[in-house]
């Protein structure tokens, strides 16, 4: 009985842990076929982790024991609370105390050790992009709040495995409130990951980065590391949009056949919101610093717009 | 069956518009149309056994016979007025000869749906005319075809048109408390009436209010005033005369209509409190804003958002006799202030700044222009209400009517007329004052007859007026009050 | 034949969809893809008629639907998309008063309002049918954002796409609230179109010159040749 729980984390930071660099890459080939390049292989994401995990190490002079640190310490984090967002299998019993605002506060605490390793280096990009990190987190975080507070008055539980076992009880694409919030969590990935409009991944330009601008100064494993906690934030995020909005094939009952028939449409769902961010990803402009705030605004509305329709419906 | 006349007229008037190419005859038409449309209204005013006998397109009663009939009269010298005032403005080249069939339709177009918007039988009937005679004016507006006047209509659509969208939902809100069981219902005017005591008062009060936005702009009320003043000021004076002489009034006839059937039921006094509220504000708005006004037409167009704040006050104050005179301030202020528009229209042409966006240089004012000096300033003083004419007895009689509800209305009110005044005539003086340097006086503009003879008729109306009752006047607007739906039996 | 549950979470998901293309409207910078997201918007209420008639069968409200489809999805976008193509603006990028972040602050806390607003006046509608309630809560809040959109924005075509957004908001209202005759929805249709039409034909004059203005009055035959010419 004691069994299950154990079991069932595991499975769910396996998946993870799994995944998460093929959604990368997935999201990088459609933007390279977009602009009509080859783009990397799909298993890109994993070579470029394994290669940085056999380089060397290099800190800065200046670097004090949280560059040491900070890397070790946001993946274990984000597998925290991995813990608490059951992505195939979601058990009887649960698997970790904590709920949807410990979630929020997990991911909060990567973010403030990731501006704090942005600033230890001691370089001027390093700092720039903490500030900016964190100016953007504190104009996003309102959003965020209302986001989850919308999703959990809408399942009316703060548990995340009950809000989606709340989802699989509606028809798809049938309830408005669930459209509503699909949209605004989908703002959301695209704010927390760092993407266009907001931040542009894959630009080492002074006057535009913002995420990576603070990873400058990391170089082999604790590179390897933040790039897949990167990737496994990315994955936990388009978790709670993909079994908010398309629950189905979840499984509840536990079954080999039934894991692996999750685990395969969990594959096929996440591929097609990778290849949906990629798109969105392409056919947009980055947005200037000054502007964003009214794409949280749009995430914002939407939210709140959740939380009326539920109360007026 | 007369009132059939007036589509049939209209039509007519149009057709024979088509075919026409030059001015003389196209604004004599337009002059044809304005009088048939008054020789019309006053045919049917002689013959009441014709009134319930109508189309369902009309209904005739006392109140909307009134406004046709300062409708038609301001129609008809407008018109009179266009013929030499739109002359001058094509040998100026201030108006393109081409736009001139665009101009006289829409003078016929906006005469129509007037008429049509004060016969209407039912609200929503109400609501779409009233609406037509913003597009129309709109056109009337823009016609110059310079930037401000263009950036002028579409401010005057935009404010307008927005805020009778919310006039809407208030006549959705009323159809559905006028609602049967069975999905049929009538929006009449007098069925409104009837039983308007009977149905839910909250929702008809929140009826009123939508229903009360858009005609307050309509008629130019704060804070849905900013068009005004533009609009006015930029259109030329034949139809400033027009847009304050009559379509103003379309959104005081509204608003009267609504007060009447507000008064049936207990939300009477809360939505009273409302009009006068706005009335005062209105009023100390377009006082200090006239304190500060260089341009002629601006000056008289705040004058006229002070009246028609005034105007709301008496609705507000709601007694059988405040309407009375409330209608009366209605003949008298549109009749004076055409008058004015007409005569600073001549000021217009004579000073006119030849820098675009610049005020027009007025001095030497009796050399070169004593006729228009004398109307202006006759005019000028009818305005602000000194004894002798009409103006002067409405506001007595509203202000005594306020008085009983509260002194501070009176008190304060008297105060902004004072202001009023005080602004006019300092600007009076200010123009009075000036000379030209020698040499730069401006060549002198030969005023046509046509542009004279309805001013002369205007003020010697508004004297007769302010002088002596005409005969049946007050027995005609005691009932008009009585068809609003106030009993009493008037003075 | 939709049954009436579907139909009804169609309708819900039809008013969200609403709110959220008024919220697109307020924020969009794009003249081609805010004219584009107000015919979406009107095919939204075009479902929204025919929605509403399946339920409650009136055939009544086809002919409205249709009506709408005709002028706004088709006939009002396409007059817009020519008068922008003439005067070759692509983007309005100023707002007065309201930037677009605290236009939907705004716009959040009105249709709070409203909603609190109509469940004292109109608390015999939501009594009967809560859904209708919410539709007329949210066409009044559709109207109140148009009119942010129209004096927030500074381009005299995007005021008037404002202007027929807050139109949507009145019909929108009518649908859920009472039904008029149809004959005065007509009218109404009609005298909008007029108003339309002249608007932008002004706003052709006020976002370009005025000798470019005179020759777009002859292109748009206001003024005939012959008279050109004399």
């Amino acid at each position: 009985m004691s069994i299950t729980p154990v079991l069932a984390g595991l499975l769910n930071l396996g998946v993870v842990l799994l995944i998460s660099p093929f959604y990368m890459t997935v999201v990088k080939k459609v933007k390279a076929r977009a602009q009509r390049r080859e783009g990397p292989p799909l298993l890109q994401g994993y070579y470029t982790i394994a290669k940085l995990f056999r380089k060397e190490v290099v800190y800065s002079d200046y670097a004090s024991f949280i560059s040491r640190i900070a890397p070790y310490a946001t993946l274990a984090i984000l597998l925290v609370a991995a813990l608490l967002v059951p992505v195939i299998w979601i058990p009887e019993i649960t698997v970790a105390e904590g709920n949807i605002i410990v979630f929020l506060y997990l991911l909060a605490f990567t973010r403030f050790l990731l501006a704090l390793l942005g600033l230890d280096a001691g370089s001027t990009f390093g700092g720039m992009g903490s500030s900016r990190e964190m100016s953007l987190s504190a104009v996003i975080e309102p959003t965020t709040v209302v986001v989850f507070a919308a999703m959990a008055y809408v399942a009316g539980t703060l548990a995340i495995p009950e809000m989606f076992r709340h989802a699989t009880t509606i028809i798809p694409g049938m309830s408005p409130t669930i459209l509503l919030l699909s949209v605004s969590l989908f703002i959301l990935i695209i704010v927390e990951t760092g993407r266009i409009p907001v931040d542009n991944p894959e630009t080492h330009l002074e006057l535009t980065m913002i995420h990576e601008g603070m990873l400058l100064d990391t170089s082999g494993r604790n590179l390897a590391l933040f790039e897949l906690s990167h990737a496994v934030k990315q994955t936990l995020l388009m978790t709670l949009l993909i079994n908010m909005l398309i629950p189905f094939g979840i499984v509840q009952e536990v079954s080999v056949l039934g894991l692996a028939l999750a685990t395969v449409l969990f594959l096929l769902k996440g591929t097609a919101l990778s290849i949906v961010i990629g798109i969105v990803e392409s056919s947009f402009a980055k947005m200037r610093f000054f502007r964003v705030p009214n794409l949280f605004m749009m995430a914002f509305f939407f939210s709140v717009l959740t939380i009326f329709s539920e109360v007026m419906l | 069956m007369i009132l059939l006349l007036y589509p049939v007229l209209t039509v007519l008037i149009l057709l024979l518009q088509g075919v026409q190419h030059s001015h003389r005859p196209m604004s004599l038409l337009g002059v044809l149309h304005s009088a048939g449309t008054l020789l019309i209204t006053i045919l049917i005013i002689a013959r009441p056994d014709e009134w319930s006998s109508g189309s369902p397109l009309f209904m005739v009663d006392h109140l909307n016979l009134l406004m046709m009939l300062i409708t038609g009269v301001i129609f008809t010298c407008a018109s009179i007025y266009a013929v030499g005032y739109i002359e001058g403005l094509v040998m100026t080249g201030d108006l393109n000869r081409r736009s001139l069939r665009i101009f006289y339709i829409g003078f016929s177009l906006l005469l129509f749906v007037t008429t049509m918007a004060f016969y209407a039988p039912n609200v929503a009937q109400f609501w779409i005319f009233a609406e037509l005679t913003t597009v129309f004016s709109a056109v009337l507006v823009a016609i110059l075809a310079v930037k401000e006047n263009i950036d002028a209509s579409l401010k005057y659509i935009f404010v307008c048109s927005t805020s009778m969208l919310f006039s809407f939902i208030g006549v959705i809100f009323l159809f559905e408390l006028m609602r049967q069981p069975d999905g049929t219902g009538s929006l009449d005017w007098q069925a409104i009436l009837a039983v308007a005591s009977s149905r839910d008062s909250g929702m008809l009060a929140i009826a009123c209010i939508f229903f009360f936005i858009g005609f307050a702009a309509k008629s130019g009320i704060v804070p849905l005033h900013t068009w005004l003043p533009e609009a006015h000021a930029k259109a030329p004076s034949a139809v400033s005369a027009v847009l304050s002489g009559v379509v103003l009034n379309v959104g005081m006839y509204g608003i009267l209509r609504m007060t009447g059937i507000v008064h049936q039921t207990s939300i009477a006094s809360q939505i009273s409190l409302i009009l006068i509220l706005f009335g005062m504000l209105t009023m100390s708005v377009a006082c200090f804003s006239m304190l500060r006004q260089k341009g002629t037409k601006r000056m008289i167009a705040f004058s006229s958002i002070e009246n028609m704040g005034f105007l709301l006050l008496a609705s507000g104050v709601g007694t059988p006799v405040a309407l009375f005179w409330m209608l009366y301030h209605i003949i008298g202020h549109s009749v004076v202030k055409s008058g004015l528009f007409f005569s600073a229209g001549i000021l217009h042409r004579q000073y006119k700044s030849h820098t675009a966006g610049g005020e027009d240089h007025i001095a030497d004012l009796f050399r070169m222009q004593p006729f228009a000096a004398a109307a202006f300033i006759i005019g000028s003083v009818a305005i602000i209400g000194t004894p002798l004419f009409p103006l002067f007895l409405s506001k007595f009689g509203i202000l005594l009517e306020a008085g009983k509800l509260s002194l501070y209305i009176p008190l304060i009110t008297l105060l902004l007329f004072a202001l009023a005044g005080a602004a006019i005539f300092r600007f009076l003086i200010a123009i009075m004052g000036e000379t030209f340097a020698a040499g730069e006086a401006p060549e002198q503009y030969i005023v046509p007859v046509w542009m004279k003879a309805p001013v002369v008729f205007l003020m010697a109306l508004s004297v007769l007026m302010g002088l002596l009752m005409l005969p049946g006047e007050e027995a005609f607007l005691t009932a008009a009050v009585h068809d609003i739906g106030i009993s009493g039996v008037g003075l | 034949m939709i049954t009436n549950e579907v139909a009804v979470s169609l309708l819900r998901i039809c008013l969200i969809l609403v709110l959220i293309s008024a919220a697109c409207l307020l924020s969009t910078r794009n003249l081609s893809s805010l004219v584009r997201t107000y015919a979406l918007q009107s095919l939204i209420l075009v479902a929204i008629a025919l929605l509403i008639g399946v339920l409650e069968q009136k055939s009544i409200l086809i002919f409205i639907a249709i009506l709408t489809l005709a002028s706004k999805v088709i006939g009002i976008p396409w007059f817009i998309r020519i008068i922008q193509q003439r005067i070759r603006i692509q983007q309005d990028l100023h707002f007065h008063y309201l930037q677009p972040a605290s236009a939907l602050m705004v716009s959040i806390l009105l249709i709070l309002l409203v909603y609190l607003c109509f469940l004292q006046v109109l608390h015999d509608l939501f009594t009967r049918n809560s859904l209708f309630f919410l539709g007329s809560v949210i066409g009044v809040s559709l109207m109140l954002m148009g009119l942010i959109a129209i004096f927030s924005r500074q381009l005299a075509i995007t005021k008037v796409i404002g202007y027929l957004s807050m139109e949507n908001g009145v019909l929108l209202f009518g649908l859920f609230v009472t039904e008029l005759p149809f004959i005065t929805e007509f009218v109404i249709m009609v005298d909008l179109i007029i108003l339309v039409l002249l608007t932008t034909i002004l706003t052709v004059g006020m976002d370009s010159s005025i000798d470019a203005y005179m020759n777009r009055l002859k292109e748009f035959h206001l003024w005939s040749e012959e008279e050109v010419n004399a």
